[in-house]
C-alpha cells in the first residue's frame, strides 16, 4: 500500500516537474566535441566534421530532462571563451582524444588552466577520452594518470572512454550527467 | 477576394527579397572594403573606422528586418496616429535564446548603455570582438523554430539560404580581421538613421523614395589612364627646353652694371654681326647644297667620301640665277617645326665666328662650314627617326642610290615626310606598338616585329603597356567574378589560393603566379620604390620581352621624380649634357660619331634623348651603373670637344664680358644657354632674368623692318 502510494507520486511529480540543466563542452581542436553533440542529439555519427568556429549551442531531451549543450570550439583563439561559457553551469564536459597522444599534454595543461580558475569552483567535471576505438588509444587508468585527474580534489570528476563512432558508453555518460543534476539540485 | 490577397502577398514578398538581397550585397561590401583596409595597411587589429561602422550598420539591420512589432508599441502607434515617429525595435529578446548567461550579464551589466537598443548594438560589437558573430548566424539558422515568434515569416532571420551566406561572409572576416570595437558607449543607446532604412522599418519624411543598395566606393572610382608616352624629335626638344628651366640646378648670379668700355665694345660687336647676316644671306645657295650633303649622310658609311665629292661638284658647276629661283619654292613647302629648327639653327652659329676683322675672309670661310655642319645637326635627328619608321612600314631597308642629285635626295626627303603623315593615323591607332618600333635602330626590325605579334596580340599590349605606366590597383575579387585572371579558377571566398600579381593588382592562382620577384617599373616611377614582388607569369613574360626598350618618358609620366631623387637629377644633366656632346661630335669627323656609339651599343636614345628610359635602365639606376656609364661617355666626347680644332670653331664666346675663352653650352654649372635664341653666356654674366642682347637685336631688326613697311604705306597714301 505505502510501496503504490510513493508510485503515483512519483508519477504525478514527473509530469508537473521537468527538469533543466546546462552544459558546457570544452577541449581541443579535433577531440570530437561537435561530434559528440551530434551523437547524442540525433544518434548519428557524422565522419566528415569541420571546425567549430566560435560555439555551437544545442537542447536535447531525454526523458523528463532537458540538457541545453554549449559546444565551444578548441582551437587557440577560442580558448578564452572556455572560462566564460563554464560559468554557472551545471557541469563541464572536458573531451580529450585518446588516441592522440601527442596532444595529450597539451589537453591536460588546458584542463588544469581552466578549472583553476576561481569562477568555475565546484563545477562538477566529466572527463571524456574519445576515440577509443582506434588503436593505441588510452582506457580510462591511462587517462587519470596521463591527465593527472587524481590532483583535482575541489571538485566531482569523473573519467569515462568513450567512441562516437562506436557509441560505446554514450548512454553510461549521459546517465552519469543526469543523475549529477538531481544530486544539484538536491 | 482570395485572388487579392494573394496579389497582396505576392508583391508583399517580392518586395522583402529585394530588401534581403540589398543587405546581403552590402554586407559583402563592407566585409570586401574591410579585407581591403587590414591588407592595405597590414593591421592586425581594426578599431572604430569608417568602415567597421558601416559593417555593424548593416548587422544590425539584419536583426532588425522584419523584426515583429510588440503590442504595447503597435497599440501606442494606432493611438497616437503618428506614422512619421522613429520607431524603437529591439532584437534583443531574440538574441537571448542564443546567448549564454553570462553574455547576458556581461552586456547588461555596462554602465553606460540604458536601453535595449543599446544593449542590442553593444552585443553586436562584443561579438565581433570575439570573432563568434558567426556561430550566432549559424545557431541562429539551425534553430529557426525559436525565433518565429519574433520576425516575421520572411524575415531574413528567418530565411536559411541568407542566413547562411552571412554566416558566411562573417566567417571569412573573421579568420581574417582581428577587432576591436568599445562596446560600453553611450552612444549606442539609439539606432543610426541607416539601420532602420536598411531594414525597411522606417524611411524619412519622404516615403516614396526607394531603398538603393550601397554603392561600392572602389569601382566607382575612375582609374585614371596615363596617355601612352610617345616621344619624337621635335616633342623632345621642345621638353628639353622645359626641362632646362625646370632644372634644379639653381643659378645665383649677380650681374652688374656694365661699364662705359663695355658698352662700346658691344656695339663694335654689333656692327660686326650685321656684317655677318649680309655674309649669311649670299650663301644660301651654298646652304641648299649643304642639305643635299646631309641627306646623303643616310646612304652606307663606305660611299660616304664619295657622296660628298658629287656634292661638292654639284654646288660648284650650279648656277646662281638657278639656286635663287629654287629657294622660294623650297622653305614654304617645309613643315613649321623644321623651319623653325633651321632658323634656330642658322642664327646660332652667328657666335661661331671669330671676332678678329683682320682675318675676315678667313672668318667667313669657317662661317660657312659652320652653317653646313650645324643644318646637319638639326636635320639629322628628324629624318633618321622618320627614315627608321618609315623603313619599318615598308618592312625592308632603305636603299637609297648613292650619287643621286642634291634636288633629288631632296625630293625622296620630302617624299618620305608626306609619308609619314599618311602614315599617322595609323600611329594613333597603335601608339604602344609604333613608340617600341620607332626605337628599334640596332634591332632585326622583321624579326621583332614578328616576335610583337606571335607572344601577345594587340589589345593586351596596349593593356600591359597603359598599366606599366601607372600604380596598380586592386579591383576587387568581385570585378573578376572571383575567378583567376589568367586561368579562370576559382578564387575568394571559401578559397586561400590566390595572390595578387603587384604588376597589375589582378588576382590569380597560385599557379598563375610567377616564381621570381620583379621590379615593378611604375612603383620605381612614382614612389622610387625598388623592391622586388611577386608578380603574374603573364606580367612577368612582358617584362622580359619589352626589357630593353626605351618607352618609359620621365618627362610625360613623372616629371617630378627630377627634384624627387638625387640620381635621376644627376641623370638628367648627364643626358643633357651629352645631349649637347652629340650635336658637336656627329658633326664632326665619322670616328667621332664612332666614339659615342662606342658606349652605348643599340642605345642611342640615352644621348639622342634626355627623359626615355627603359625597364633595364630602372634596374641600373640603383646600381649606380647607368650613371657611371653617362659620366665615362660624357668625359671621352668633352675630351675630344676641347681639343677638337673644329669643335672649338662651333663653341660660343660670352658677349657680355668679352673673354677670348670659348664656352660650350655642355658646361651647365658654369654657363647660361638662352631659350630663346640658343646663344651662351657665363651664368655670373646673365640669367633668365636679364635681356638677352642677341634677342635685343633680333628684335631690333624686325622692328626696323616694321617700320620701313609703315612708311611705305604712308608715302602709297600721300599719292593717293
Amino acid at each position: 500500500m505505502l510501496a503504490l502510494i510513493n508510485r503515483i507520486l512519483e508519477w504525478f511529480k514527473s509530469i508537473f516537474w521537468k527538469e533543466e540543466m546546462e552544459l558546457t563542452l570544452v577541449g581541443l581542436q579535433f577531440s570530437g566535441k561537435t561530434t559528440f553533440v551530434n551523437v547524442i542529439a540525433s544518434g548519428q555519427f557524422a565522419e566528415d566534421m569541420i571546425p567549430t568556429v566560435g560555439f555551437n549551442m544545442r537542447k536535447i531531451t531525454r526523458g523528463n530532462v532537458t540538457i541545453k549543450v554549449w559546444d565551444i570550439g578548441g582551437q587557440p583563439r577560442f580558448r578564452s571563451m572556455w572560462e566564460r561559457y563554464c560559468r554557472g553551469v551545471n557541469a563541464i564536459v572536458y573531451m580529450v582524444d585518446a588516441a592522440d597522444l601527442d596532444k595529450l599534454e597539451a589537453s591536460r595543461n588546458e584542463l588544469h588552466s581552466l578549472l583553476d580558475k576561481p569562477q568555475l569552483a565546484g563545477i562538477p567535471v566529466l572527463v571524456l577520452g574519445n576515440k577509443r576505438d582506434l588503436p593505441g588509444a588510452l582506457d580510462e587508468t591511462g587517462l587519470i594518470e596521463r591527465m593527472n585527474l587524481s590532483s583535482i580534489q575541489d571538485r566531482e570528476i569523473c573519467c569515462y572512454s568513450i567512441s562516437c563512432k562506436e557509441k560505446d558508453n554514450i548512454d553510461i555518460t549521459l546517465q552519469w550527467l543526469i543523475q549529477h543534476s538531481k544530486s544539484q539540485s538536491r | 477576394m482570395s485572388s487579392l490577397f494573394r496579389s497582396l502577398n505576392h508583391f508583399s514578398s517580392k518586395r522583402e527579397n529585394v530588401v534581403k538581397e540589398a543587405l546581403i550585397n552590402t554586407l559583402n561590401e563592407n566585409a570586401r572594403e574591410i579585407e581591403f583596409e587590414v591588407k592595405q595597411k597590414s593591421l592586425e587589429v581594426l578599431g572604430v573606422c569608417e568602415q567597421t561602422s558601416a559593417l555593424c550598420t548593416t548587422l544590425e539591420a539584419l536583426f532588425l528586418h522584419g523584426l515583429k512589432d510588440s503590442f504595447l508599441s503597435a497599440t501606442f502607434n494606432v493611438i497616437a496616429g503618428d506614422v512619421e515617429r522613429r520607431p524603437e525595435p529591439s532584437f534583443w529578446a531574440p538574441c537571448m535564446v542564443f546567448m549564454h548567461k553570462q553574455v547576458i550579464e556581461q552586456v547588461q551589466g555596462l554602465s553606460q548603455i540604458t536601453s535595449e537598443t543599446g544593449q542590442c548594438r553593444a552585443w553586436v560589437r562584443q561579438s565581433l570582438n570575439e570573432s563568434v558573430f558567426s556561430s550566432y548566424l549559424n545557431n541562429m539558422r539551425k534553430n529557426g523554430s525559436a525565433l518565429s515568434q519574433y520576425y516575421k515569416r520572411n524575415a531574413l532571420m528567418r530565411d536559411s539560404e541568407g542566413l547562411e551566406t552571412a554566416a558566411k561572409i562573417m566567417e571569412s572576416l573573421e579568420a581574417y580581421v582581428q577587432f576591436d570595437l568599445p562596446v560600453n558607449s553611450s552612444l549606442l543607446n539609439h539606432w543610426p538613421d541607416y539601420s532602420l532604412q536598411l531594414s525597411d522599418l522606417w524611411t524619412p519624411a519622404l516615403k516614396s523614395c526607394p531603398i538603393s543598395s550601397g554603392v561600392d566606393v572602389a569601382s566607382s572610382l575612375g582609374s585614371d589612364i596615363i596617355a601612352i608616352p610617345t616621344p619624337q624629335p621635335l616633342q623632345t626638344n621642345e621638353l628639353f627646353s622645359e626641362s632646362i628651366s625646370n632644372s634644379p640646378f639653381g643659378r645665383n648670379s649677380n650681374f652688374g652694371v656694365p661699364e662705359l668700355s663695355q658698352r662700346e665694345n658691344l656695339d663694335l660687336l654689333i656692327q660686326k654681326f650685321d656684317e655677318m647676316d649680309v655674309i649669311n644671306e649670299e650663301q644660301t645657295g651654298g646652304d641648299k647644297a649643304e642639305t643635299n650633303e646631309t641627306a646623303e649622310q643616310e646612304a652606307p658609311s663606305g660611299s660616304k667620301t664619295r657622296s660628298r665629292k658629287k656634292s661638292n661638284r654639284q654646288m660648284d658647276s650650279s648656277s646662281f640665277a638657278d639656286l635663287d629661283l629654287e629657294a622660294p619654292s623650297l622653305l614654304p613647302q617645309g613643315s613649321n617645326s623644321l623651319s623653325n629648327l633651321m632658323q634656330t639653327s642658322w642664327s646660332g652659329d652667328l657666335e661661331a665666328t671669330p671676332t678678329s676683322p683682320t682675318e675676315e675672309l678667313t672668318g667667313s670661310r669657317f662661317f660657312q662650314r659652320s652653317v653646313s655642319v650645324s643644318s646637319s645637326v638639326s636635320l639629322r635627328s628628324p629624318t633618321t627617326d622618320r627614315c627608321s619608321y618609315n623603313a619599318l612600314l615598308r618592312k625592308h631597308e632603305s636603299n637609297r642610290e648613292s650619287g643621286a642629285g642634291w634636288s633629288e635626295i631632296w625630293e625622296k626627303f620630302r617624299a618620305s615626310a608626306s609619308n609619314l603623315n599618311v602614315a599617322q593615323p595609323q600611329r594613333d591607332t597603335d601608339p604602344p606598338i609604333s613608340e617600341d618600333l620607332s626605337d628599334l635602330q640596332s634591332l632585326d626590325t622583321n624579326s621583332e616585329f614578328e616576335l610583337l605579334t606571335s607572344e601577345f596580340d594587340m589589345v593586351e599590349l596596349q593593356q600591359m603597356v597603359a598599366q606599366l605606366c601607372q600604380l596598380a590597383r586592386e579591383p576587387g575579387l568581385d570585378a573578376q567574378g572571383f575567378l583567376c585572371k589568367s586561368c579562370q579558377h576559382p578564387l575568394g571566398i571559401g578559397y586561400s589560393n590566390f595572390q595578387v600579381c603587384a604588376f597589375s593588382g589582378s588576382y590569380y592562382c597560385n599557379s598563375c603566379m610567377d616564381v621570381e620577384m620583379q621590379l615593378i617599373p611604375a612603383r620605381i616611377i612614382y614612389n622610387w620604390d625598388f623592391r622586388k614582388y611577386s608578380v603574374s607569369k603573364r606580367a612577368a613574360t612582358f617584362l622580359a620581352e619589352f626589357r630593353s626598350h626605351p618607352f618609359l618618358d620621365m618627362q610625360l609620366l613623372n616629371p617630378r621624380i627630377y627634384f624627387a631623387s638625387d640620381a635621376m637629377a644627376e641623370l638628367q644633366s648627364l643626358r643633357i649634357r651629352l645631349n649637347f656632346i652629340r650635336a658637336y661630335l656627329y658633326t664632326c669627323a665619322p670616328s667621332s660619331i664612332e666614339l659615342l656609339q662606342n658606349q652605348f651599343a643599340g642605345r642611342e636614345y640615352l644621348y639622342e634623348h634626355i627623359h626615355l628610359y627603359s625597364i633595364a635602365d630602372l634596374a641600373l639606376i640603383q646600381r649606380g651603373v647607368l650613371c657611371q656609364q653617362l659620366q665615362k661617355a660624357f668625359k671621352l666626347g668633352e675630351a675630344h670637344v676641347l681639343k677638337c680644332r673644329l669643335c672649338h670653331l662651333k663653341g660660343f664666346i660670352c658677349e657680355i664680358c668679352q673673354s677670348p675663352r670659348v664656352l660650350y653650352p655642355f658646361h651647365i654649372s658654369t654657363t647660361f644657354r638662352c631659350l630663346a635664341c640658343g646663344a651662351v653666356f657665363h651664368a655670373e654674366c646673365l640669367n633668365e632674368k636679364q635681356p638677352c642682347p642677341k634677342c635685343e637685336r633680333i628684335r631690333k631688326r624686325e622692328d626696323q623692318g616694321l617700320q620701313e613697311a609703315v612708311q611705305c604705306l604712308k608715302q602709297k597714301n600721300e599719292v593717293a
